[in-house]
């Protein structure tokens, strides 16, 4: 369960949610950030302690108990489209991210259909294999990631005297609700549990140390995300930047690796994580769209070809995205998404509310 | 005592009559009359098969030596080898495979005098270690069995036979440990032999492809193996083990990934030499799988990754190649195996010869002719190497396939392509299970059993 709040926070690292952040930086961000971080774990708290009464149920399985119809596949259909968006903004993200600095020759199509064919596969596995992957490839990439992070940050180039200057703010009164939506982004990990507390037998605890933990896990990511940055490229200028964070990256050397520039390592291990962060999203994606739409037309040897209908379908629509988008669009919708994070939220617990009403729990 | 030929005997009862007939009046099936007196006994039994010497001194000895039929009756009942009377084809089953009948005043007694010619262990040749058993299972399976109760003397370790439909009739035996085991694994692989429908199994190697859970698989979900150090291992650990008889493998059932990488002697070395020896198994499958679409990422695609002087040797190295580079790659790649499946079949002293001829001579000249970089000549023998550090070679084998899909892969995708794909490598494991048990998954809880055989 951590597994996946934790690689949402740090997926987030490359998306757009930097970026918004820095933009932002005149408008009180410390405070949206200190906001973020309390409701973020309280959200977390909320979704575990619901989800705890129906153990052993995914999402789909108690709204078809203990909802009608009307109600249960509209709402559905906007959480598997949500789930859709997240995972696309990451691939788009990602793939714009990889053209402009590892390799501007290939073409950004080819970069996402690599995506597409391994995510497809990726996605048709059993839910608890996805479980497996994401734990086996998360703890294979953590060590690099901590050892990236402590590079950079004792780095000789990183002024702190920057991030002074952005801690100064902090007495500004908070006018930026994009900023804290897209800071309580990062916790939005939490909210996989709509499928995958199918394979949570008995309780997940949450008390006060997983709660501690989360915060402080939280606390680190968000400080790293928003001043490292900063630190490197300086207080004014890094609103100008479009990844503030692989800018950041490429100021740092490594004197006697074999790769010199630490960005391409940083690329690489960020390619793994916005992999898993795609994977998981998708795949619950996929499942609730399975849950709801079964066309029996659509068999071939007695194989029900719906999933795979769907599969294509996403692959088809992030193709599409991708040579249609620009940074500046990406960014833009990116801000939107993040903004209607509280509506999903209480799309979210209101129906469990419903059902945990007409459960009698 | 005299001994006459079954069709000269006018009162040789019924059904020793008819199993005649049903063997097909077979050169080898004797029936046997005994007879003392106004005592009478009748033997028959397939003469290639039963051990004579045994049957003289257990069968036909005490006959004349017994007072009465009464006695003689108890005394076969009291036989250490009697089994269960058996009926119909069952029963000439077990005539084929070296079991006595005989008959005393009616009654119908089967003792089972196999004549077992390859019962002697061998040496351990799959996996040779230098410390822990040399000798390795026998193609008889009641020397096994007998080999691994005194290896794992626990009472709940428990025996079960199976028999098998094929023409073959061979025994099988599952062997687990009624405490540890779980018990949806057992019912699975059980269902699973109960299954099978195929004519002929000749080994348990044989076996091991049937049980495999799907028909095109890659990755091994099964074990095979010869020492009985493992087997006694993953019985403790509360797996199922699988024996069949007239082989000298045994199958382990259900493995994990972490299983094919350990090796027996990792047992009995002390924790860090096995800590290092761990590391440098996961590092060598890592370069196995990795390094050939790694050379095609960083050559072809992505050149600036590494620092300004590595790049400049290795394209300096590439400078007169007419090709690009996963021609090149793929070239000394199928070399290699060529060379690797070459000196597996031949024997000792003509394999040194092609070794040479194919490692050292062709390695200089394709250098020399341009045909690939110096820097592919050592990343093709680091490969080489580094695909025998995996202990168990089925495993191996699968890495050795598993790296051609990763090195089309990367040509196609490119640097993501070599990071996607080997991702999608880790799903697909993931995603495989043996018998109900997750093929690759971190167990926290138990870290002694994870550690595996």
């Amino acid at each position: 369960m951590y597994y996946l709040i934790f690689v949402t926070m740090v997926a987030n690292i490359i998306a757009s949610v930097p970026r918004i952040l820095v933009i932002e930086s005149n408008k009180g961000v410390i405070f949206s950030m200190i906001a973020a971080l309390v409701v973020g774990v309280v959200l977390t708290y909320i979704v575990i302690h619901l989800f705890n009464k129906f153990s052993g149920q995914s999402l789909p399985d108690i709204l078809k108990k203990y909802s009608s119809k009307w109600f249960y596949v509209p709402v559905i259909i906007y959480f598997a489209v949500s789930w859709f968006i997240a995972g696309a903004i990451t691939l788009v993200t990602y793939v714009f991210l990889f053209t402009t600095f590892v390799s501007f020759e290939t073409s950004m199509v080819l970069t996402t259909l690599a995506f597409v064919v391994i995510v497809s596969f990726g996605m048709l596995m059993k839910s608890e294999s996805v479980l497996h992957t994401v734990e086996i490839v998360f703890l294979l990439l953590l060590l690099v990631i901590i050892f990236l992070f402590v590079k950079i940050m004792t780095d000789e180039n990183l002024n702190w005297d920057f991030v002074q200057v952005a801690m100064m703010n902090i007495g500004t009164t908070p006018k930026s609700y994009m900023s804290f939506s897209a800071a309580s982004y990062l916790f939005i990990g939490v909210v996989n549990i709509v499928i995958f507390n199918s394979f949570f037998k008995g309780k997940l605890k949450f008390g006060l140390k997983q709660a501690t933990v989360i915060g402080t896990v939280g606390a680190l990511v968000l400080f790293i995300t928003y001043f490292i940055p900063i630190g490197f490229n300086g207080f004014e200028q890094i609103e100008h930047l479009n990844f503030p964070w692989v800018s950041t990256a490429d100021s740092v050397r490594m004197k006697y690796g074999v790769i010199e520039r630490v960005v391409f390592i940083f690329i690489i291990i960020f390619l793994g994580i916005s992999f898993l962060s795609l994977l998981v999203h998708w795949h619950v994606s996929l499942k609730l769209l399975e849950s709801i739409f079964q066309f029996n037309k659509l068999k071939w040897k007695n194989k029900n070809l719906s999933s795979y209908f769907f599969v294509f379908l996403f692959g088809a629509v992030s193709t599409f995205l991708v040579t249609r988008i620009n940074e500046f669009e990406l960014f833009k919708y990116a801000s939107i998404f993040y903004n209607t994070l509280p509506i999903f939220y209480f799309i979210l617990f209101l129906s469990l509310f419903v059902a945990k009403r007409r459960a009698k729990l | 005592m005299f001994i006459l030929c079954a069709n000269e005997k006018p009162n040789t009862p019924e059904l020793m009559k008819e199993i005649f007939e049903k063997l097909n009046r077979s050169e080898d099936v004797l029936t046997i009359p005994l007879q003392l007196g106004n005592n009478n006994a009748f033997v028959l039994y397939l003469k290639t098969v039963v051990d004579g010497i045994k049957l003289q001194n257990i069968i036909i000895k005490p006959f004349f030596e017994l007072k009465s039929m009464d006695y003689f009756s108890s005394y076969i009942q009291s036989l250490p080898d009697i089994v269960k009377m058996k009926t119909g084809e069952e029963l000439l089953i077990q005539l084929t495979k070296g079991h006595v009948l005989i008959s005393i005043q009616d009654q119908f007694f089967l003792v089972d005098i196999k004549m077992i010619t390859a019962n002697s262990p061998q040496q351990a040749l799959m996996e040779p270690t230098i410390y822990g058993p040399q000798l390795a299972l026998s193609e008889s399976i009641e020397t096994n069995l007998n080999m691994i109760r005194n290896r794992y003397a626990e009472p709940s370790l428990t025996i079960e036979n199976v028999q098998f439909i094929d023409k073959t009739h061979q025994t099988i035996a599952l062997l687990y440990d009624k405490k540890k085991v779980k018990q949806s694994v057992l019912d699975a692989v059980r269902k699973k032999i109960e299954e099978l429908d195929k004519t002929l199994v000749e080994s348990s190697g044989d076996l091991q492809l049937l049980l495999n859970s799907t028909k095109y698989s890659l990755f091994p979900s099964i074990i095979l193996t010869d020492r009985p150090d493992r087997i006694t291992y993953n019985l403790a650990n509360g797996k199922v083990v699988i024996m069949m008889d007239g082989s000298p493998q045994a199958i382990v059932a259900p493995v994990i990934f972490f299983d094919f990488m350990v090796s027996m002697e990792d047992n009995y070395h002390s924790y860090w030499i096995t800590f290092f020896t761990l590391i440098l198994r996961y590092a060598g499958l890592l370069t196995c799988i990795l390094l050939p679409a790694m050379y095609v990422a960083v050559t072809s695609y992505t050149p600036d990754i590494f620092r300004v002087e590595l790049a400049l040797s290795v394209a300096a190295s590439r400078l007169g190649v007419p090709y690009p580079s996963f021609i090149e790659v793929l070239f000394m790649l199928l070399f290699m195996e060529f060379l690797i499946e070459s000196s597996i079949r031949l024997p000792k002293a003509i394999s040194a010869t092609a070794t040479t001829v194919g490692g050292l001579i062709l390695g200089t000249a394709a250098t020399e002719a341009a045909l690939t970089s110096n820097i592919m000549i050592i990343i093709v023998s680091a490969v080489a190497i580094t695909s025998f550090v995996i202990p168990i070679s089925e495993m191996s084998f699968a890495i050795r396939i598993c790296r051609y899909l990763l090195l089309a892969f990367t040509t196609l995708f490119g640097t993501v392509g070599l990071m996607l794909g080997f991702l999608g490598i880790i799903m697909f494991l993931t995603n495989k299970d043996s018998f109900g048990e997750p093929f690759l998954k971190i167990n926290w809880k138990s870290s002694k059993r994870e550690k595996e055989v």
